[in-house]
């Protein structure tokens, strides 16, 4: 198995200016410190709810937001420096798929357009061999030909979510990133594009990063999973460790929160999401630091790492997570 | 008010929307009833027409642009042919309403406080020297820990969560005996879906009302619904109890959506899709069992006229056409994923 | 909101002093000097040398430019070089006489555009939306100058309903009587100005109520069973107010750009007449305080703006 993409200690912090001379007095810790890697060929689940910094990670690996601190390293290559990137075509090899393709795709262009546009930026074909490279892709989604020439608004929002994805892969990409890909569809128009999302995977030994709230989805997807809350890492493992054996309080709790299509056992998924909440809420500093923010990770398994708890962190040293926002606040002035 | 008889009842209701001077029919011949302390779920995708539905019990679509016909009684008023004048006595008082965006459904620039005072304003149950004092009750009563403090914020200063609670606390000021609530978590996330959910659920079962959940999400059905109508193109094609149709689904098209969801059983395989997409209005003839034009193999029972009148194959479990009887999965022409790419292009 | 209007007076200084230094530059870089236009075959060479260096046109250009905002400060604009009077002089009776003017037309714009907006957009569709709607965009269409000669023609010299020049009729004595004169000369330009430019306040508030209308806060309050009327009125228009506000400032500030064409045709005595005499006479400082004002009301516009909306909106109110 082949590293394609690795996160080192990525930070975002945006500055919180307030005060009559709006100076800079706090930070928004959207990303604070999180490590992943993803494999050739494979999906890489990140989930968290709204606000949790999932998005700031996809947009800082395609290059829409800079990252305060960390690296991003790709195929063994720090990537993070915009003219980095260019050398080894990353921005090629690296695309991304909206949630909402009714806005992400430009309403007075055609499909046609729309899909001829990367390959306009970063692939030098002649007239020919883009009509035949563009009705490929249409293929492979599974768009007719006679779409070609029409408009966004002229499809579902299925098959809009499809030229979106043929937007992506007509470079070749070796990464997707996935962001929300199948929120705003219905459920018959989200199985046909996870199936194929699958698909052309296998074909084309594509990664993705797979970003969602829904665990459901998320499960069926990927092969490792990291849960992201308030800016950092929660847990992350392989689909077994943190479907199967939580270990962090709020994994349990987004876990214990997904409504059970379990009609007969309604009353005990209840009292068990009740439960979880009441620990949750008893225990919070237990899981978070003075800042409110986890605590570092610490490996459990090989595939398994968790949050410690404030017990662990201060054993390891290593729970001093104000004084390090303090530094960090001084730091950045 | 005696238990068993019921809040709502719906008789074979009907819209019609008027797009570009041609009348189309969005809902067509509706059956639905709702008890006191009754959730009745109302399942379908987007353009199914169960927000029309609920519009239709408001009675709040424009009456120059749409028709509403049949029967719709809440609480031993009829619904479709009263004035706006009586309506506007209903509304609030007999039916609240809670929607799928709070951010959206509270006025950006009127304060928490008087949004719900509001309510208790346009009509004279609540004494007005209490508004104040009971603005404050309905806060606290949904969950909103610093009532005082929320009562004088705008909507932007809340959380999607909080904005939601505010939210049911406007539909309940009156207390109404049904609330609607139009898709009431799709905006949240799950925690705070979870949250509400329960809040729901803690106000119906404490002031026994009924509640009318229309959703798309199957999880949230199967832990909120006693009973369930799933709806297509217009249509109701099954409705029972909550345990019916989920232990023992009938309609070709609900058997469907619950195996289109992702599951434990699915997790390495590809999902089951459905081909093809809703027909537009102007397409949907409802004499037939329309999702069957999605059965690539029901060609021949699509074009047949199905009854009005659903089936009863079990007490209270009501089924819509004839294919129930012999509609199977059949993997040949379902081969997942890209095998079906000709079938959904034509 | 005291902090956010003097921080927002705070920002206006450095764009003040950019905008002087602007206006300078550009009256320098206009071809000739108030005294060109007294150049003829029997002028003195060596007079208008002198005249030159002695209104100090002949120093560096920075001198001039302390020169002139240190008198500014002074509260000195200096002297009409053309009519040999104090500009602050000149300015004060014009800018009056400007300002009633504009404030009638605006009040007027806004009669107008307000009821008939809401007129149209409550009958969407109807015959009054129709008219009121071709009658925009056909009075929208014209060019502003057309339609103030159209009507000084027409209702000042064909029918003779109105004065045709002048702010004040000269045989007016006593208050009431010159307040009387004054007015009746306002009406035919502030009418010429309303009738033909309600179109932008006409379509953005038909537009903002149409939206509104199906805005979902709007189905809140109905389904609160809410009174048609007040779901009209406290939702409905006031939200759709909003953009209407946030261009009031900037309306305001349009009065005085607006001048320069209307007093021109109407012959009326206000600031936009006395800027194009300026212009033709090279009148540098008339020319440059007229500027320094119109533009320092620009930027009081855009704070009134900021102002406004922070008051009108939650939303952007700072703490």
């Amino acid at each position: 198995m082949t590293e394609l993409l690795r996160i080192e200690d990525l930070k975002v912090h945006y500055p919180i200016r307030t005060g009559f001379w709006n100076r800079i007095t706090d930070y928004v810790y959207a990303v604070d410190g999180v490590n992943f890697s993803i494999n050739e060929g494979e999906t890489y689940g990140l989930v968290g709810e709204s606000g949790s910094g999932k998005t700031t990670i996809g947009s800082v690996i395609v290059g829409l937001e800079k990252a305060t601190a960390g690296k991003v390293i790709y195929k063994g290559q720090d990537v993070t420096k915009a003219s980095s990137r260019r050398k080894i075509h990353y921005n090629r090899d690296v695309q991304m798929i909206f949630q909402d393709s009714m806005s992400s795709l430009n309403p007075r262009k055609t499909v046609y357009q729309i899909i001829a546009e990367p390959l306009h930026n970063f692939e030098h074909l002649d007239n020919n061999a883009m009509d035949k490279r563009i009705k490929q892709l249409l293929d492979i989604v599974g768009l007719p030909q006679r779409t070609l020439y029409q408009y966004p608004f002229q499809f579902s929002g299925g098959q809009r979510q499809r030229i979106g994805i043929a937007r992506a892969v007509a470079t070749n990409p070796k990464l997707i990133v996935a962001d929300e890909p199948v929120s705003a569809l219905d459920l018959s128009v989200q199985a046909q594009v996870l199936n194929f999302m699958k698909d052309i995977q296998k074909e084309f030994n594509i990664s993705y990063l797979f970003i969602s709230h829904d665990l459901g989805v998320v499960r069926h997807m990927t092969k490792n999973i990291a849960i992201m809350h308030l800016g950092r890492f929660v847990e992350i493992g392989t689909r077994d460790d943190v479907f199967d054996d939580p270990q962090h309080i709020y994994t349990k709790r987004l876990l214990a929160a997904i409504p059970e299509m379990d009609v007969t056992n309604r009353e005990q998924n209840k009292a068990h999401r009740l439960a979880i909440e009441k620990q949750y809420q008893d225990h919070h500093a237990d899981y978070y630091d003075a800042s409110g923010r986890p605590y570092p990770m610490r490996k459990l398994t090989d595939t398994h790492s968790v949050a410690m708890t404030r017990e662990e962190a201060e054993a390891a040293g290593v729970a001093s997570g104000k004084a390090e926002a303090d530094a960090l606040a001084k730091g950045g002035e | 008010m005696i238990i068993g008889k019921n809040l709502l009842e719906a008789k074979g209701v009907g819209v019609d929307f008027r797009i570009n001077g041609e009348w189309l029919t969005a809902l067509y011949n509706v059956d639905l009833s709702v008890k006191p302390g009754e959730v009745l779920a109302l399942v379908g995708e987007s353009g199914s027409g169960k927000s029309t539905f609920a519009m239709s019990v408001m009675a709040l679509h424009n009456p120059n642009q749409s028709r509403v016909t049949g029967s719709i009684m809440l609480d031993g008023h009829q619904i479709v042919d009263a004035t706006e004048a009586e309506m506007r006595e209903l509304r609030g008082v007999k039916v609240g309403m809670i929607f799928q965006d709070p951010l959206s459904a509270l006025n950006p620039l009127m304060k928490i406080g008087d949004q719900i005072q509001e309510s208790m304003s346009a009509h004279s149950i609540v004494p007005k020297e209490q508004w104040q004092e009971h603005t404050i009750k309905l806060l606290d009563e949904v969950g909103i820990s610093k009532p005082e403090l929320v009562a004088d914020q705008f909507p932007h200063e809340l959380s999607g969560g909080m904005r939601q609670r505010v939210m049911i606390a406007i539909a309940i000021a009156n207390e109404p005996d049904l609330l609607i609530a139009d898709e009431p978590t799709t905006a949240l996330d799950v925690t705070i879906q979870a949250q509400i959910l329960d809040l729901i659920k803690e106000i119906q079962a404490e002031k026994n009302i009924g509640v009318l959940l229309i959703t798309h999400d199957l999880g949230v059905v199967a832990e909120m619904a006693d009973s369930v109508a799933v709806m297509y193109a217009g249509q109701i094609v099954e409705r029972g109890t909550a345990e019916q149709v989920f232990e023992n689904p009938l309609h070709p098209y609900t058997r469907s959506l619950l195996r289109a969801n992702p599951s434990l059983d699915t997790l390495n395989d590809q999902l089951y899709v459905i081909p093809g997409v809703v027909p537009a209005l102007s397409e949907m003839d409802h004499s037939r069992d329309l999702f069957l034009e999605r059965v690539p193999w029901m060609q021949e029972a699509a074009k047949e006229k199905v009854s009005d009148v659903p089936a009863e194959p079990e007490e209270g479990h009501f089924v819509r056409g004839n294919a129930w009887k012999d509609f199977k999965f059949q993997d040949g022409y379902l081969e997942p994923g890209r095998g079906q790419k000709e079938a959904q292009s034509k | 909101m005291w902090k956010l209007i003097l921080r927002r007076f705070l920002i206006m200084i450095p764009q003040l002093i950019l905008m002087t230094i602007l206006l300078f530059a550009l009256a320098k870089m206009m071809p000739g000097d108030p005294f060109t236009g007294r150049f003829s075959a029997h002028t003195d060479i060596h007079t208008l040398l002198r005249l030159r260096r002695e209104a100090g046109l002949d120093d560096p250009w920075p001198t001039q430019y302390f020169r002139w905002i240190n008198n500014i400060f002074h509260g000195n604009l200096g002297n009409s070089f053309v009519l040999q009077k104090p500009v602050a002089t000149l300015l004060g009776q014009r800018i009056q006489n400007t300002v009633w003017l504009g404030l009638l037309s605006l009040g007027l714009v806004y009669t107008i555009g307000i009821p008939t907006a809401v007129a149209s957009a409550t009958h969407e569709g109807s015959f009054r939306d129709r008219f009121w709607t071709t009658y925009n965009s056909i009075t929208g269409g014209i060019p502003a100058f057309v339609i103030y000669i159209f009507m000084l023609f027409l209702f000042g010299f064909t029918l003779n309903w109105f004065p045709t020049t002048g702010s004040v009729s000269i045989d007016a004595n006593g208050f009431w009587p010159v307040l009387g004169s004054r007015f009746y000369h306002l009406i035919l330009p502030a009418l010429s100005v309303a009738l033909f430019s309600t179109v932008s306040l006409f379509n953005t508030l038909r537009t903002s109520l149409l939206d509104a209308r199906s805005a979902d806060y709007v189905r809140t309050a109905r389904a609160k069973g809410v009174s048609n009327k007040r779901v009209f009125w406290r939702h409905i228009f006031r939200n759709s107010m909003l953009p209407v506000a946030s261009t009031f400032g900037f309306d305001l500030v349009g009065i005085f750009s607006g001048a320069v064409i209307l007093e021109t045709v109407f012959g009326y005595p206000g600031m936009g007449r006395l800027f194009v005499q300026s212009i033709t006479t090279r009148d540098y400082t008339t020319m440059n305080a007229i500027m320094l004002f119109s533009g320092t009301l620009t930027l009081i516009g855009s704070m009134l703006n900021d102002i406004i909306m922070s008051w009108v909106d939650p939303r952007i109110r700072i703490k």
